[in-house]
């Protein structure tokens, strides 16, 4: 397992390299503490996760979030000193795993390092019910995939394993906390920008118009809902 | 800041006026339309966004604005904002903004790197070995000092703006704060390879002044050098005695500064981009050195040109303040 830990204040790496390497067997800790040195360590250390500071003396993290994902599947975690919604928002759009605000201590940041692991490694749901098929989509469950007019569409795991449970569900509302629980896991419930940001993502896939969705109606205030299929059809 | 929120319309003090009890944009167009006057779409919230904009109300909670301290004097007074007043108050609103986010920043990258150790230190479940241990009290330690510094620095800036600072007046030769000052930055300029090479008079130099602070003030123009200078480059301090006037010369070999950022220097919490990164400022050196030397009655001055390093001279009369130097 190796970790690598971006933040221009070398004390920070240091304290979170110490905890890692208690708490976990055979972990190797890299550190970086500018923009340009965590790219390089992406691109020649393959590091299983990265802790991203946003505010690095060089390039903005969130920069070199979209440099990581330009050749990179990464989990990355950002760091921050700065608690506003805006930015968690941001990370997640730009495709970040996870969040964690500063001041933090050792164990909440392993807990969600772990829970990111976790859920990046839980295996996409798979069911033997037959493909579902309705409008131009269908997913079909045994092959873990989704077709769009017959185009395969490209979705991440966690967006697959989003539209899996709402199409599963198919006409009824899925409140946040059971999609987050679903998806994220129970530390998440709470996480509802982490929904809404993903949401948003699968709209601009399945949608022609995302601010019309035709799939997945907003119950506001209460959660999602896939639209059922009108049997009489 | 949009341009546009540095005007205050007369429309918008009368929607301030129309806050003081607290509104959103809703109960804003409400009441404009009770009153006769209807408001065109999207232009209550736009005149809240600029109201907030001049600090003048602010959201209490999501959407929902009340008058800020400043605001309600405003609706007291009833008086037109003049375009100076104006400016001053978007300037004023904008500081708060980027001081309150900057403090923020500052603190809570150190208090992490405290929260962290002291969380290690304390699991008995997974207990550092003593190698570790001390590492992560030096940690605490360093961390810890360093937020000091920042609240120091900050109030210390905060009293001499308010006129509060009593100086502490004595003679002393201005060749030895030089060399007191150079030895407190040797650490950091060894640890880059920097040279600080002090260039002084062989006579006493003699000045009246508070020691500690002009000290602190040469020390933080030395930081400065130290963090905007390229790793094994030199910086000269000189120290002359020209008329009544003492000065300290600091002189870098770094990039320079840019002329968009020479006028933000004295800015507090301005941080400028050439920065070597790692270790970089808060922003509040350069604001206090000056309010060190003007309590002094003397100055700060700046000669710089971009890619040619820059000079930084601290200058205070030599019979210090207003003449209150000993018969």
């Amino acid at each position: 397992m190796k970790i690598l830990v971006v933040d221009d204040e070398p004390d920070v790496v240091e304290s979170v390299r110490i905890g890692f390497t208690l708490h976990w067997r055979e972990i190797e800790v890299l550190g970086a503490t500018s923009g340009e040195q965590a790219l390089d360590a992406v691109e020649s250390e393959h590091p299983d996760i990265v802790l991203l500071d946003i505010g690095l003396p060089d390039i903005d993290g969130f920069e070199v979030l979209r440099r990581i994902r330009d050749f990179s599947d990464v989990p990355v975690v950002m760091l921050t000193a700065r608690d506003d919604s805006m930015d968690k928002v941001k990370g997640l759009e730009l495709g970040a795993d996870d969040y964690v605000t500063k001041p933090f201590n050792h164990l909440e940041l392993m807990a969600r390092v772990r829970a990111v692991l976790r859920r990046l490694s839980m295996p996409t749901p798979t069911s033997r019910a037959p493909s579902f098929r309705w409008l131009d989509l269908e997913v079909d469950f045994a092959r873990q995939e989704a077709r769009l007019k017959g185009e395969r569409l490209e979705l991440t795991p966690t967006e697959y394993k989003l539209l899996y449970h709402l199409v599963r569900n198919q006409g009824h509302v899925l409140q946040h906390g059971t999609l987050l629980a679903k998806v994220w896991g129970r530390e998440y419930v709470d996480e509802v920008d982490y929904l809404r940001v993903y949401i948003r993502r699968l709209r601009d896939k399945l949608d022609d118009d995302p601010d019309n969705p035709h799939y997945i109606r907003t119950e506001r205030g209460l959660g999602y809902r896939f639209l059922a299929p009108d049997p009489a059809r | 800041m949009t341009p546009e929120a540095t005007q205050a319309s007369p429309l918008a003090l009368a929607a301030l006026a129309v806050v003081a009890d607290g509104a959103t944009a809703t109960e804003l167009e409400q009441r404009f339309d009770a009153a006769g006057a209807r408001l065109a779409d999207g232009t209550a919230q736009r005149l809240l966004d600029q109201l907030a904009g001049l600090g003048l109300i602010r959201a209490a909670s999501p959407g929902r604005f009340v008058p800020t301290s400043i605001g309600q004097r405003r609706i007291a007074d009833q008086r037109p904002l003049g375009d100076d007043e104006t400016h001053r108050l978007a300037e004023l609103e904008r500081l708060r903004t980027d001081l309150l986010s900057t403090i923020a920043h500052e603190l809570r990258t150190p208090l992490t790197a405290v929260r962290t150790s002291v969380g290690l230190l304390q699991d008995t479940h997974r207990a550092p070995d003593e190698g570790q241990r001390q590492t992560l009290l030096a940690t605490i330690e360093r961390n810890a000092d360093r937020m000091q510094r920042l609240v120091g620095d900050i109030l210390e800036l905060a009293r001499f703006r308010s006129g509060t600072v009593k100086l502490q007046l004595r003679r002393f030769d201005a060749r030895r704060l030089a060399a007191a000052a150079a030895e407190s930055v040797a650490p950091l300029a060894a640890a880059a390879n920097q040279r600080i090479a002090v260039d002084a008079p062989d006579r006493p130099v003699w000045v009246f002044g508070d020691h500690r602070r002009l000290e602190q003030a040469l020390v933080n123009l030395l930081s400065n050098a130290q963090k905007y200078s390229p790793d094994g480059s030199g910086i000269r301090l000189r120290v002359s005695h020209a008329g009544d006037e003492v000065a300290w010369s600091v002189t870098d070999e770094g990039p320079g500064i840019r002329p968009g950022d020479r006028a933000r220097l004295f800015e507090r919490f301005f941080v400028g981009r050439n920065d070597r990164g790692g270790g970089a400022g808060v922003g509040l050196g350069l604001p206090t050195a000056l309010a060190i030397a003007q309590a002094h009655g003397g100055r700060v001055e700046v000669d710089t040109a971009p890619g040619s390093g820059s000079t930084f001279t601290l200058a205070v009369p030599a019979q210090g303040p207003e003449g209150e130097a000993e018969a």
